[in-house]
C-alpha cells in the first residue's frame, strides 16, 4: 500500500515538474484575431454608413434646423390643404347652374386632343373619364356626320330647286319649319 | 332724361332684341397652364343674320369661323356661328380689348392671369374685368342683401325658372321689391355722380359758394325729383325747372351751363351702348374658387350686364390649383429622412 502510494506521488511530482508542450500557438492566435476582426469590420461597415448618412445628428444646430424645417413643411402642407378644403367646401355649397345653353359647346376642329376636354357632357381640361374606345367611336361618328353634312350641302348647292325649297321652309318665320 | 326702371329697360331690351333678332352670345375663355387662352365665341340666332358689329368681344379676321345649323332643346332650328382664336398670353387679349371696335367698345375691359408657385401646389388665377362707369356711385351691396345680390347676379334663365315653378308668386314679389331697390341704387348713384361732376366743373370759379359738400347735402332732393318725375325728367331738366329746385334759382341761372355739361356726361355714362352676353371660363387643374356660377363640370358662368359695372368694376374671377407631385415626394422623403436621423441618434445614445 505504501509502495503504491509512493509510486503515485512520484508520478504526480513528475507530472507537476513537466510543463505542457503548446505547439501552433501563433496559428491559434491568428485564428482568434481573424474572427474578432471580421466581426468588428462588419459592425464598423454598418456603423460607418449610418454615421455618414446621419452625420448631422451629432451637430446640434444642424439637427435642430432640419427638425424645424421638417415641422414647417408639415405645417405648411396642413395649412395649404386646410385652405383648399375650405374653399372647395365653399364652392360645393354654391348652387349648381344647369344651363341648357352650355350643351351646344363644340370645337371648330374636333381632334383627339380636344376630346380630353370632354367628360360626359362636361368640360374640364386635363381630365378624362371616358375610355379611348368610346372617344374613337365618337370621333368616327363625328367624321361620318361631317362628311354626310358636306355631301348634303353640296347636293343642295347643286340643285337650285331643292335649295329654294329648303330656304323657303327653313329660313322663314313660319312655325311649320322643317326639322332636320 | 327719361328715367326708366330696370324692369322697363330689361323689357325694352328684350323687345328690341326680339324685333331685331339679336343673337344670343356666349364667350368662353379656356385658360391654359402657360397663360395662353383659347377664346371661343358662340352666337345663336333663329336667322342666319350675324353682323361683326354685334359681337360683344374684340373680333377680327384672324379668328377661325364656322357656321352650322342646329336643333335646339325645343326642337327648333337655330343658326350657330362659332369662332375661335388662340391668344398666346393675356397681353394679346388686352391689346385686342384696347383696339375693340365691336358692340361693346364703349366699355374698358381687361383680363388678368396670375400663376403662383406654392410648393405643394401651383395656383392659377384668371379674371375678366370691366371697369366701372361711375367713379362716385354707391356700391350695390349697400342697397341689396345677400339673397337679392345673388338674384341680381344669377343668369336670367335661372331666375325665370324660379319664377315659373313652385313658389312663383313669392319669387315674383321678391323680384319686384328687388327692382325697386335697384332703381333706388341707380338713382342715388346717378345723383352722386352728377354732384361730383358738377362740383368738379365749378372748382376754381370766383365767388362760387357751391362746394362738393354743400351739393352733397342736396343729393336726396335730386333723387326725390328723379323719382317723382319719372319719364319727364329729361324735358323738365332742359326747361331748367329742376335745377333751381336742387341748387336754388339764383345759382341755377348762374351755373346752368356747367350743370347741363355734368348732366350730359353722366347721362352718357349711364346710357352706355352695351350688348349683354354670357361669359364662361374654364381653368386648368381643379377649381377652388370663383365669384361666378358653376355648372356640374365646374365650368364658370357669368351673365354680363351693364348694371354690373355701373358703380363698381365687374370682376369675373376664378382660381384653380394643380398639385406638384414632385414637391410632395421631395417633402415626404425629407421629413422621413429627418425622422430617421433623430431615431438613429436616440438608438445610438440609448
Amino acid at each position: 500500500m505504501d509502495e503504491e502510494k509512493k509510486k503515485y506521488d512520484e508520478i504526480i511530482n513528475l507530472l507537476r515538474k513537466s510543463s505542457p508542450q503548446f505547439n501552433g500557438k501563433k496559428e491559434i492566435e491568428d485564428k482568434i484575431m481573424h474572427v474578432i476582426e471580421t466581426g468588428r469590420q462588419k459592425a464598423d461597415q454598418s456603423e460607418t454608413f449610418f454615421d455618414y448618412l446621419f452625420w448631422w445628428v451629432n451637430i446640434g444646430w444642424v439637427r435642430k434646423s432640419l427638425v424645424i424645417a421638417s415641422v414647417l413643411i408639415v405645417i405648411i402642407f396642413g395649412y395649404q390643404q386646410t385652405i383648399i378644403l375650405k374653399r372647395l367646401s365653399d364652392l360645393s355649397r354654391q348652387p349648381v347652374v344647369n344651363d341648357s345653353r352650355m350643351f351646344t359647346y363644340t370645337s371648330l376642329t374636333l381632334k383627339d386632343d380636344y376630346l380630353l376636354n370632354i367628360n360626359n357632357n362636361e368640360l374640364n381640361p386635363g381630365k378624362m373619364k371616358i375610355s379611348d374606345r368610346r372617344i374613337k367611336k365618337l370621333l368616327k361618328s363625328y367624321k361620318e356626320i361631317t362628311e354626310k353634312y358636306k355631301e348634303l350641302q353640296k347636293i343642295i348647292e347643286e340643285d337650285p330647286q331643292l335649295k329654294k325649297y329648303l330656304e323657303d321652309n327653313l329660313y322663314t318665320h313660319d312655325d311649320n319649319k322643317i326639322k332636320l | 332724361m327719361k328715367r326708366k326702371s330696370l324692369k322697363l329697360i330689361v323689357a325694352m331690351i328684350l323687345a328690341i332684341a326680339a324685333s331685331c333678332d339679336e343673337p344670343e352670345t356666349i364667350v368662353t375663355d379656356i385658360v391654359h397652364h402657360d397663360g395662353s387662352v383659347t377664346r371661343k365665341i358662340e352666337m345663336k340666332n333663329s336667322e342666319n343674320k350675324f353682323k361683326i358689329s354685334d359681337i360683344q368681344v374684340p373680333f377680327d379676321s384672324t379668328w377661325i369661323v364656322r357656321d352650322s345649323l342646329e336643333i335646339n332643346e325645343k326642337g327648333d332650328t337655330v343658326w350657330v356661328k362659332r369662332a375661335e382664336k388662340h391668344f398666346l398670353n393675356i397681353a394679346e387679349i388686352n391689346m385686342a380689348y384696347k383696339a375693340d371696335s365691336g358692340s361693346n367698345k364703349a366699355v374698358s375691359r381687361h383680363a388678368e392671369f396670375k400663376k403662383k408657385f406654392k410648393w405643394f401646389n401651383t395656383e392659377y388665377r384668371f379674371a375678366e374685368i370691366i371697369d366701372k362707369k361711375f367713379s362716385n356711385g354707391y356700391p350695390v351691396d349697400q342697397f341689396l342683401n345677400d339673397e337679392e345680390l345673388k338674384w341680381l347676379y344669377s343668369p336670367e334663365n335661372v331666375n325665370d325658372e324660379k319664377k315659373n315653378n313652385a313658389d312663383s308668386l313669392k319669387f315674383r314679389a321678391f323680384e319686384d321689391s328687388l327692382l325697386v331697390k335697384v332703381e333706388k341704387w341707380e338713382n342715388k348713384s346717378f345723383a352722386s355722380e352728377w354732384i361730383n361732376k358738377f362740383a368738379g366743373l365749378l372748382e376754381g370759379k370766383p365767388e362760387c359758394t357751391l362746394t362738393r359738400q354743400s351739393l352733397k347735402t342736396r343729393e336726396d332732393t335730386f333723387v326725390k325729383l328723379l323719382e317723382a318725375n319719372e319719364g319727364k325728367f329729361d324735358s323738365l331738366w332742359t326747361a331748367g325747372v329742376l335745377l333751381g329746385k336742387i341748387i336754388g334759382e339764383e345759382d341755377a341761372l348762374k351755373y346752368k351751363i356747367e350743370a347741363d355739361s355734368a348732366f350730359k356726361i353722366v347721362t352718357e355714362l349711364y346710357f352706355i351702348d352695351f350688348s349683354n352676353y354670357t361669359q364662361r371660363i374654364s381653368m386648368p387643374g381643379k377649381l377652388i374658387g370663383t365669384n361666378g356660377n358653376t355648372d356640374s363640370a365646374m365650368m364658370m358662368l357669368w351673365p354680363v350686364r351693364s348694371e354690373y359695372f355701373l358703380t363698381q368694376p365687374c370682376e369675373m374671377w376664378a382660381v384653380s390649383k394643380e398639385p406638384n407631385r414632385w414637391a410632395w415626394i421631395v417633402s415626404g422623403l425629407f421629413v422621413l429622412f429627418v425622422i430617421a436621423g433623430v431615431i438613429f441618434r436616440a438608438i445610438k445614445k440609448g
